[in-house]
C-alpha cells in the first residue's frame, strides 16, 4: 500500500524527518510512536501530500503521489486530524462537512449517503444539521472519521486521533476504529505517543526520534518489555503511567 | 406558534433542517446583538440614515434647492426649523436630501471595497509567493499615503464629482481590508479543516470560495462598519473642499463649508450639517463594535 | 489534620443548565483528584474555587473557606491577595498562560518582584531557583521565549510561576493532557517533588483515573456536577460504582489486543 524510501521532510530548512523507509503492506497496520517533535506528525503528512518531501520516493498502491491529482488521492486515502475541534469547518453543519467530498467527486444520491455514513459511525440523524460547536469532542471525530470514510478510501492516516479526548470518548473512538477497520479491511497507520493508545489498534511499531525510526517492532515485544532503544523504553515507561516515588 | 416556540424552535440543538441550522445560528447572533444597548443605539441611528434618505421628499418640507434670498440666514424656528443658510435654502430639507449623498457613498463603498479586499487578500495570502508579494506591495504603495491626501490627489486629478470621490476613497480604503483578508488567510489555511478538505480533492477555488472566504468575512464586515465613519468623514471633506458632488445639490461636508464663514454670528448653518455627520459617524461606529461583540468567534 | 479547604454545597449554573449540581468536600495539605469526563463540572470546580468562573455562570455555594477565610464573600481586593499568592492555578496549555512577548525567567522573576517585593537582581536569583526546582537547570533556559520551548518545558515554567506566590494550595487543571507521554512524567514528577517538599495542598483535576490513581491521596470522582464515589485512591481499584468503573475500564492499556 506504502512503499516509503529514504523520505526527508524539510520544515525552514531544518529536516524534520531524516531519511524514513518503510513498508506497509494491503490491509496492514503500522503504528509510529514518538515524543512531540520526533517528526511522526510531520511524516504523516507527507504522506497524506500535506507536506512536500524535499528527497525520498513515496509510492502509494504503487503509483507516485506526486504524479495523482487530489482527487485520485482522496479516493485512495484519507486522514483524520488530532484535533477535533480544528478539523472541521466552525460554520459548516455536519452534513455540509460530509457532503463536500461527495460534491466534489460527483458520486450519486448524497442524503442517502450521508445517512449511512453518520450510522456507521454511531451518529443519531438528528445530528445532521448541527454545527461543530454543538457536538462533543467525541461526536466531533465521529464526524471527522464518517468524512474521512465517506469516499471510502483504502489508506487511513490517523494523527493521534484520541488524545484530545476524555478516556471514556478515546475509548469510543478506539472501538469504533477498530470495528470500521475490519469492516472495510483498510490499511492504516496511525501516530501516537502513547503505546497504550497504538496497541488497541496496530500490532507492528515504529519508533521515530529526531526525525527517524529508531526501532521497528510490534506489540508482543513491548508487552514483554522487549525494547532496545532508549526513546522506546522511556516511552514503554510513561505509557504504564505514573508511579509514585517512595 | 407562540414566541416562546419559536424561540425554542430557533435554539434547538438539534435543527430538523439546514434552514431551521441556519436560522438558529443567525438568532443566536442577533441575541447577543440585541443585547448590547450601544450597538442598538447605533443600529438605530444607521437605520434612521437610511430611513431619511429614503422617505427624504416625503420628509422635507421644502425644494431642498429653493432660494429665498429674503429670508437668508434665518435662525431656527418659525417654518424653517433648523433655520436656512447664505442663499435662504431651508437647512432641514438640505440635511433630509444630503443623507441620500452621504449614505449613497457608504452603499457604494461598502459594495465595492470589501469585495475587492477580500478577494485581494484571500489569494496573496492563499498563493503565496510572487502573487502574494507583487499584490500586498501594491497594497503597501496605497497605503503608504494619508488616505484624505490620496482621495483629494485623484480628485483633483479626476475632477470633482460624487463618482470620482467614491472611486477615489475606494482606491485608498481597500488596502486595509486585503491585508486584514491575508492575515486571516494565512491562520487559516493551517488550520486543519482546510487540510481536510484538500485531502478530500477540492480545488483552490473551491477552498477559497467556499472554505476560506466565508471565515474572513465577518472581520471584514466589522472593519467596513467601523470604517464607515471614515468614509463618512472623507466624502464630507471632499464636499468641504468643493471636489465633491457639484453645487447645488445638498450635501453636507459643503453645507459646512458654506457655513463656515458666518460661524460666529450664524452657528446653525454650520452646527446642523456638522451634527449630523456626527451622529452617522457614531451610528456606524456603535454598529460595528455591536457586529464585532457578536461576530466575534473567540466569544463564542 | 486541619482542614486547609471546606467547601459546602458548591453550585454553578449557566441559566436552566446546573453544571455543579451542590459539591461538598473538605481536604487538608493532602493531594486530592477530581476526576470525571469532560462536561462533569471538574474545572468549574477549580475555577469556581478562584472565583474564576467565566461569564454567564452563576456560582453559589453555602461556604466555601480557605485557611480561614471565607472565598465565598470575600471582596476583589482580597481575593487578588488570594489568586496566585495563596493558591496556584496551573492550566492545560501552557502556550496559552505564558506571555509570548517575555522571556520566560523574565516573566517567572516579576512574578517574585510582584508577590515578594524583590528587587531586580534578587527576583532574577529567585526565578533561576525556581526554575531549577522544576528541573529546568540549564540557565539558558532563563532567556528563551514561550514559542522557543516544548509543552513539558513550558508547563514546568508554569509551575516554576506559580512557586512566587509560595502557594498553599496547587490547582492543576489537567496539567498534563497537552502533552506527550514521557513530557506528562516529568511535569508530574516535578509536581509530586513540591508537594512533597513544601507541604502544599493539590488538587488535580483530570479525566485519567490511572494517572490521579497514582499521584493523589484521595480521588472524588464525578460524574455530570455531582459527587458520586469518594475514596482513598489505593481504593480505586477496588471500587463498585458503575461510572467509576466504567473510567476505569475505559483506559487503554498496553495489555490490549487490537
Amino acid at each position: 500500500m506504502i512503499e516509503a524510501r529514504d523520505l526527508i521532510v524539510r520544515l525552514g530548512g531544518r529536516p524534520v524527518v531524516d531519511g524514513v523507509s518503510f513498508e506497509l503492506a494491503a490491509g496492514a497496520g503500522l503504528g509510529i510512536v514518538g515524543e512531540s517533535g520526533s517528526g511522526k506528525s510531520s511524516l504523516l503528512r507527507a504522506l497524506a501530500g500535506l507536506e512536500t518531501c524535499a528527497a525520498g520516493t513515496l509510492l502509494l498502491d504503487g503509483a507516485p503521489l506526486d504524479g495523482m491529482t487530489p482527487r485520485q488521492r482522496g479516493r485512495l486515502m484519507q486522514m483524520v486530524f488530532q484535533d477535533p475541534y480544528g478539523s472541521l469547518h466552525p460554520r459548516q453543519t455536519v452534513e455540509r462537512a460530509l457532503a463536500e467530498p461527495i460534491a466534489i467527486h460527483r458520486l450519486g444520491d448524497p442524503a442517502a449517503r450521508i445517512t449511512a455514513a453518520l450510522g456507521e459511525v454511531g451518529l443519531e440523524p438528528r445530528q445532521r444539521y448541527r454545527y461543530p460547536h454543538q457536538l462533543s469532542g467525541g461526536q466531533r471525530q465521529r464526524v471527522a472519521i464518517a468524512r474521512a470514510l465517506i469516499l471510502a478510501p483504502r489508506l487511513l492516516l490517523l494523527d493521534e486521533p484520541t488524545s484530545a479526548l476524555d478516556v471514556l470518548a478515546q475509548a469510543e473512538i478506539l472501538d469504533l476504529l477498530a470495528r470500521l477497520r475490519r469492516e472495510r479491511g483498510l490499511s492504516w497507520v496511525l501516530v501516537s505517543h502513547d503505546f497504550a493508545v497504538v496497541a488497541r489498534l496496530v500490532e507492528r511499531v515504529a519508533v521515530m526520534a529526531a526525525g527517524k525510526f529508531v526501532e521497528m517492532t510490534d506489540m508482543a515485544a513491548l508487552r514483554a518489555g522487549r525494547a532496545e532503544h532508549p526513546v522506546t523504553r522511556a516511552l514503554l515507561a510513561a505509557s504504564r503511567g505514573f508511579k509514585r516515588a517512595g | 406558534m407562540t414566541i416562546a416556540d419559536w424561540h425554542d424552535w430557533l435554539l434547538d440543538e438539534a435543527p430538523a433542517s439546514p434552514l431551521q441550522a441556519r436560522l438558529g445560528r443567525l438568532y443566536a447572533t442577533a441575541r447577543l446583538f440585541g443585547g448590547n444597548r450601544p450597538a442598538l443605539l447605533g443600529l438605530a441611528l444607521v437605520g434612521l440614515l437610511a430611513l431619511v434618505a429614503a422617505a427624504a421628499p416625503g420628509l422635507a418640507r421644502f425644494d431642498p434647492d429653493a432660494q429665498d434670498l429674503a429670508l437668508r440666514l434665518a435662525a431656527p424656528g418659525g417654518g424653517h426649523w433648523l433655520g436656512t443658510d447664505d442663499l435662504g435654502r431651508d437647512i432641514l430639507s438640505r440635511l433630509l436630501y444630503g443623507s441620500r449623498v452621504t449614505l449613497g457613498v457608504v452603499v457604494l463603498i461598502a459594495a465595492i471595497v470589501p469585495p475587492l479586499g477580500l478577494l485581494i487578500g484571500c489569494v496573496a495570502g492563499y498563493c503565496g509567493g510572487v502573487i502574494d508579494a507583487a499584490l500586498m506591495r501594491t497594497a503597501d504603495v496605497f497605503l503608504a499615503f494619508p488616505r484624505l491626501i490620496l482621495a483629494l490627489a485623484l480628485v483633483a486629478a479626476l475632477g470633482p464629482g460624487i463618482d470620482h470621490a467614491v472611486l477615489a476613497i475606494a482606491l485608498a480604503a481597500w488596502p486595509p481590508y486585503a491585508r486584514l483578508a491575508r492575515a486571516e488567510t494565512l491562520a487559516l489555511s493551517g488550520r486543519e479543516f482546510i487540510a481536510a478538505a484538500r485531502l478530500a480533492g477540492a480545488s483552490h477555488w473551491r477552498l477559497l470560495l467556499r472554505h476560506i472566504a466565508p471565515l474572513c468575512l465577518p472581520s471584514l464586515l466589522v472593519r467596513a462598519s467601523l470604517d464607515m465613519a471614515g468614509v463618512i468623514l472623507i466624502a464630507a471633506g471632499l464636499g468641504f473642499l468643493g471636489l465633491g458632488v457639484a453645487p447645488p445639490t445638498a450635501e453636507w461636508g459643503a453645507m459646512i463649508a458654506a457655513g463656515r464663514s458666518h460661524m460666529l454670528d450664524q452657528w446653525w448653518v454650520a452646527a446642523a450639517p456638522g451634527l449630523a455627520i456626527a451622529a452617522a459617524c457614531l451610528g456606524f461606529n456603535l454598529l460595528g463594535e455591536g457586529m464585532r461583540d457578536a461576530l466575534d468567534p473567540r466569544q463564542r | 489534620m486541619s482542614a486547609l479547604l471546606e467547601v459546602d454545597d458548591l453550585r454553578v449554573r449557566f441559566g436552566a443548565l446546573e453544571a455543579v449540581k451542590g459539591v461538598s468536600f473538605a481536604m487538608g495539605r493532602e493531594r486530592l483528584g477530581l476526576v470525571g469526563a469532560s462536561g462533569a463540572g471538574k474545572s468549574l470546580i477549580g475555577r469556581a474555587l478562584l472565583r474564576l468562573t467565566p461569564p454567564g455562570a452563576a456560582t453559589s455555594a453555602r461556604r466555601i473557606v480557605f485557611d480561614g477565610i471565607d472565598i465565598a464573600t470575600a471582596d476583589a481586593r482580597r481575593m487578588r491577595g488570594l489568586r496566585g499568592r495563596r493558591i496556584g492555578l496551573v492550566l492545560q496549555d501552557p502556550r496559552f498562560s505564558l506571555n509570548p512577548v517575555l522571556s520566560i525567567g523574565e516573566q517567572i522573576a516579576e512574578c517574585f518582584r510582584i508577590h515578594r517585593g524583590a528587587s531586580h537582581p534578587a527576583a532574577r536569583a529567585m526565578a533561576r531557583e525556581s526554575l531549577a526546582a522544576v528541573r529546568l537547570d540549564d540557565p539558558r533556559v532563563y532567556g528563551l521565549y514561550p514559542h522557543q520551548v516544548s509543552g513539558g518545558m513550558g508547563q514546568r515554567a508554569m509551575i516554576a510561576m506559580m512557586l512566587a506566590g509560595d502557594p498553599d494550595l496547587l490547582i492543576a487543571d489537567e496539567p498534563t493532557s497537552a502533552l506527550d507521554a514521557s513530557a506528562a512524567l516529568q511535569v508530574l514528577a516535578v509536581l509530586d517533588d513540591l508537594v512533597r517538599r513544601r507541604g502544599m495542598g493539590l488538587i488535580l483535576i483530570s479525566h485519567d483515573l490511572d494517572l490521579v490513581q497514582g499521584f493523589c491521596d484521595r480521588v472524588l470522582v464525578l460524574e455530570s456536577g455531582a459527587i458520586v464515589e469518594r475514596c482513598a485512591a489505593a481504593d480505586l481499584a477496588l471500587s463498585r460504582h458503575p461510572y467509576t468503573r466504567r473510567l476505569l475500564a475505559a483506559r487503554p492499556r498496553l495489555e490490549d489486543a487490537p
